[in-house]
């Protein structure tokens, strides 16, 4: 008797710590959903740059599956130049957009007009953004949350009738399965089978263990009888759906149907038809035997055995079951999504300085990103095919390796990022670890620190040999490239050719604090050493800060932050946080628009000229190419656009190349630009600057001259005098104040 | 067995409860999310003077209006920024978010915005005027009064003297 009280009160106190035990869980966070990352969504507008081919592309990556029929989510169709794709729809952080059928007509690299399903013009679409990971790889699980009343109905009453009949009839455990189970264990002299509830099941997965113990069995049962008593079957009900184990990729497991609709189907659950909806109940008897991509054969059977249930229960009717059972598995090839490493490390890196890891890995966020697929997978594509050749010319030694980096001049967002040659390899992050020096990349500084100073496009810069001695007393003699001097070139051309020489004495006349000024203000995050050489790029930046500093120059003279992040959306708590415009003018944009025509130069006549052929000779191009000692590094950052690229190639060991920034870098940067086809739409030229044709000492002469050339000016910078055309020597020498008078024409066209 | 109405029966219970219950919740059904959308696409404008948006940028500035009319600036901003993102050359959306940021009391991020704007714009008047009267603002803003004086002499030099 004692003993038998002793018994109660334990198991009193037993029932007592369960039942704290089921509570907790079940009322605060029920699951612990790792945050979900996604890339920008593609925007969907007649005139929109994109491809019928590239938009396939996309669509193949998110998943969307070609299809005779495009009555689902999901599905798209092409004929020719026309594509019809039933969206997804989606919930952004900013808008809903809904699922819908949408007909795009292409024609060359953009879309042409884009209409519903009943021909209407629709403005603006978008399609659902890519999946791109989570923010910390690792084994986790993963769902996406769903209510039970999106679930269809089918799929709910039809999991109950495959997994447990008696759902809505039992309080947790059921007892004619139990003796069932008990019965086939003792006949079979082991524990083989379950006999469980839903309950016991949603029970199990939460709480316990998978040990198929006495003790954990009767824990289960308690706690099955518990979960009951405090929550309603619809509560349970939608808990279990969410919490299955339906599927494995690599180290993430797949838990609920909302996440499992996608992985195996890309459609969103409330669209599945019938056969899919019965693969994935069947999936939860075994979800790597019945593994659909790798046992099809098997996951045909287990689907009909269920879809044959339902017909017998009820659930679907004989033409419904009939037309199910002659499906096939329909699954998708591959899960919708994708992973890049180099860009998720910059999210992860950003992410941390607001958020725990401990929210990251539990609160299921929804971090929307700045990555752009077809920006991605174009410079993915570029580096593949371009990489080869150039390996091949550079020479004996380590392979080559690369880090490159799409951004947008207007925003900072950053688009697309390579931490390396292979793309899928989550190592070193070069593009924001490795810290190369960037030799002439440099040189745009000491430049507009020279335009700062008054100097303008068409100011003579000595390229004689130069000797400057340092604050240490070493001597510095930077040497041109082609170990030549070339005279008294235009500043322009100095830049644009890229003279050593030239640009030393420019910045040793501007004065070094002036150019350190500039460089700090272009957005580097450190400051580099007070030394002369630095103008020439004796210093080692990550490609990642060369972007930042291009920014400032893409961006009209404006420091914008670059961004991997544009919002971060909380489950029940919205929008926590949003990554606005963020602009800050750091110099004059009159200067910068005279430094960008002296980057266009680059292209056209300079370093950078077989852009010339590369690309589309109508393209607006902009860009500087840099080599450093020994050519050790090969870069090229530039723009076109709303597009900025900076690519560097070199090897880890700092071993030398026969490279230089022309050949090794822009070959990848020109392909990149041909795949990306930006709207190609030079800035507005300033009302403070006006066009002036000058000879080649840099004097202004009528636009009939045989070596006129036009360059901008800043109104009051130009130079005063204008002469004639087989004038020479210096400017001042021979003022024409008798220079024959523009004909009309001239004055109409110039 | 049982058969399919006992089955179906709390099944159809449950999520037709549900649904009714689905107003309440913060995810909206697939066909209130549609009917969001509608709204959304056709702005509250005023009736008597219809705008029908001609392009995608125009579309979401209309929204943008609309939002900002009901003083929902986060949302005004985003729209203005998506449309920018469609086309950067636009320098009537660099005054339009501009004008957001002053009505958020974000007076530095309105002027260097507006001046932003003014780097994309070539030539026309009206908007010159327009992002320096945002720029005057945003400096009288931040207690500025000179640098306004000057931004409002530029605007008066575009055409806009007030």
């Amino acid at each position: 008797m004692q003993a038998t009280l002793i018994g109660l009160a334990v198991l009193i106190a037993w029932m007592f710590y369960l039942n704290a035990v089921v509570r907790e869980r079940f009322e605060g966070q029920r699951f612990t959903i790792p945050a979900r990352v996604y890339s920008e969504a593609q925007e969907l507008y007649a005139g929109a740059p994109l491809s019928a081919d590239q938009a396939q592309v996309l669509l193949e990556q998110l998943g969307y599956r070609t299809a005779g029929r495009i009555d689902q989510p999901g599905r798209y169709q092409r004929s020719g130049q026309t594509l019809r794709v039933h969206t997804r729809g989606f919930n952004f952080w900013d808008e809903v957009e809904p699922s819908r059928i949408l007909v795009l007509d292409f024609a060359g690299d953009s879309l042409q007009s884009i209409r519903d399903i009943s021909n209407n013009p629709i403005l603006l679409a978008r399609l659902d953004p890519l999946f791109i990971g989570q923010v910390y790889p690792g084994n986790r699980e993963d769902r996406l949350l769903m209510p039970l009343q999106v679930m269809p109905p089918t799929l709910v009453a039809g999991l109950i009738v495959v997994e447990d009949r008696h759902f809505f009839e039992h309080h947790g455990v059921s007892i004619t399965g139990i003796a069932r189970a008990l019965w086939a264990n003792v006949t079979s002299g082991s524990i083989e089978q379950g006999g469980s509830t839903l309950t016991q099941q949603l029970v199990k997965n939460l709480y316990l263990s998978p040990d198929q113990t006495l003790w954990r069995k009767g824990n289960e049962a308690l706690m099955a009888l518990l979960m009951e008593w405090h929550y309603d079957k619809a509560t349970i009900l939608e808990a279990y759906l969410n919490e299955v184990y339906i599927g494995q990729q690599g180290q993430r497991s797949v838990n609920g149907f909302g996440l499992g609709a996608q992985f195996f189907f890309g459609t969103p659950l409330p669209a599945l038809d019938l056969h899919q909806q019965a693969m994935l109940v069947g999936l939860i008897k075994g979800p790597s035997y019945y593994n659909p991509r790798r046992n099809p054969e098997r996951a045909l059977t287990r689907r009909n055995l269920v879809l044959r249930l339902w017909y017998e229960s009820g659930i679907i009717e004989q033409l419904d079951y009939q037309q199910a059972i002659n499906q096939p598995l329909d699954i998708s090839t591959a899960p919708g999504q994708a992973s890049f490493p180099a860009f998720m490390d910059l999210v992860r890196r950003q992410l941390a300085e607001g958020y725990r890891k401990d929210d990251l890995l539990a609160e299921g966020l929804t971090v929307f990103t700045t990555l752009n697929p077809l920006a991605q997978s174009g410079l993915e594509r570029a580096v593949e095919r371009r990489m080869p050749a150039i390996e091949s010319a550079a020479g004996p030694g380590e392979p080559l390796e690369t880090a490159a980096l799409v951004s947008r001049p207007s925003t900072g967002d950053v688009l697309a990022m390579l931490g390396g040659r292979r793309p899928e390899v989550a190592g070193f992050n070069r593009a924001l670890d490795s810290r190369r020096p960037v030799g002439s990349l440099m040189k745009p500084a000491v430049y507009l620190a020279a335009l700062e100073q008054g100097y303008t496009l068409a100011s003579p810069v000595s390229d004689a040999e130069v000797t400057v001695s340092g604050a240490d007393g070493n001597l510095w003699q930077p040497r041109n490239y082609d170990k030549e001097s070339h005279g008294t070139p235009l500043l322009i051309d100095a830049l644009s050719n890229s003279y050593n020489q030239a640009t030393a004495r420019l910045g040793m006349e501007v004065g070094l604090a002036n150019v350190f000024d500039v460089i700090d203000r272009m957005g580097i995050d450190e400051t580099p050493p007070p030394v002369p050489s630095v103008m020439l790029g004796a210093h080692g930046l990550s490609p990642y800060q060369v972007a930042q500093f291009y920014q400032t120059i893409s961006g009209n003279g404006f420091y914008t932050p670059l961004n991997a992040i544009r919002a971060v959306v909380h489950p029940q708590q919205g929008v926590l946080q949003r990554f606005d415009l963020s602009v800050e003018q750091r110099f004059d944009p009159e200067q910068v628009f005279l430094l960008q025509d002296a980057l266009h130069q680059v292209t056209l006549t300079g370093t950078a000229r077989s852009l010339q052929w590369r690309l589309p000779q109508n393209w607006w191009l902009a860009g500087k190419t840099g080599t450093t000692d020994d050519n050790r590094d090969a870069w090229f950052a530039g723009y076109s656009g709303d597009r900025q690229a900076v690519v560097w190639v070199g090897r880890d060991n700092n071993g030398t190349m026969a490279l230089t920034g022309s050949s090794g870098a822009l070959p990848i940067w020109a392909e990149l630009m041909a795949e990306l086809a930006p709207i190609q739409e030079r800035r507005g030229q300033p009302a403070r600057v006006e066009y002036l044709h000058v000879n080649p000492v840099g004097a202004v002469v009528p636009a009939r001259c045989d070596d006129a050339r036009s360059l901008p000016f800043i109104k009051g910078t130009e130079p005063q005098a204008q002469r004639r055309c087989n004038a020479d020597g210096p400017a001042s020498d021979l003022i024409d104040n008798e220079v024959e008078k523009p004909s009309i024409w001239e004055r109409l066209f110039n | 067995m049982g058969t399919f109405v006992q089955l179906i029966r709390p099944v159809a219970l449950i999520v037709s409860a549900a649904l009714l219950l689905a107003g309440c919740v913060s995810q909206p059904g697939p066909s209130e999310r549609m009917i969001q959308q509608e709204k959304r696409i056709t702005p509250d404008l005023d009736s008597s003077a219809p705008v029908l948006p001609k392009s995608p940028v125009d579309n979401l500035r209309l929204q943008a209006q609309a939002a900002q009319a009901e003083g929902n600036w986060d949302r005004a901003a985003g729209l203005l920024e998506r449309a920018l993102r469609l086309d950067s050359r636009e320098a009537d959306l660099y005054a339009e978010i501009a004008e957001v940021r002053l009505g958020q009391g974000r007076f530095v991020d309105a002027e260097q915005i507006a001046l932003r704007g003014l780097t994309v714009n070539s030539g026309n008047e009206e908007r010159s005027a327009r992002l320096w009267y945002a720029v005057a603002q945003a400096r009288s803003g931040q207690g500025n009064v000179e640098g306004a004086r000057q931004a409002r002499a530029q605007a008066c030099e575009f055409g806009r003297c007030e």
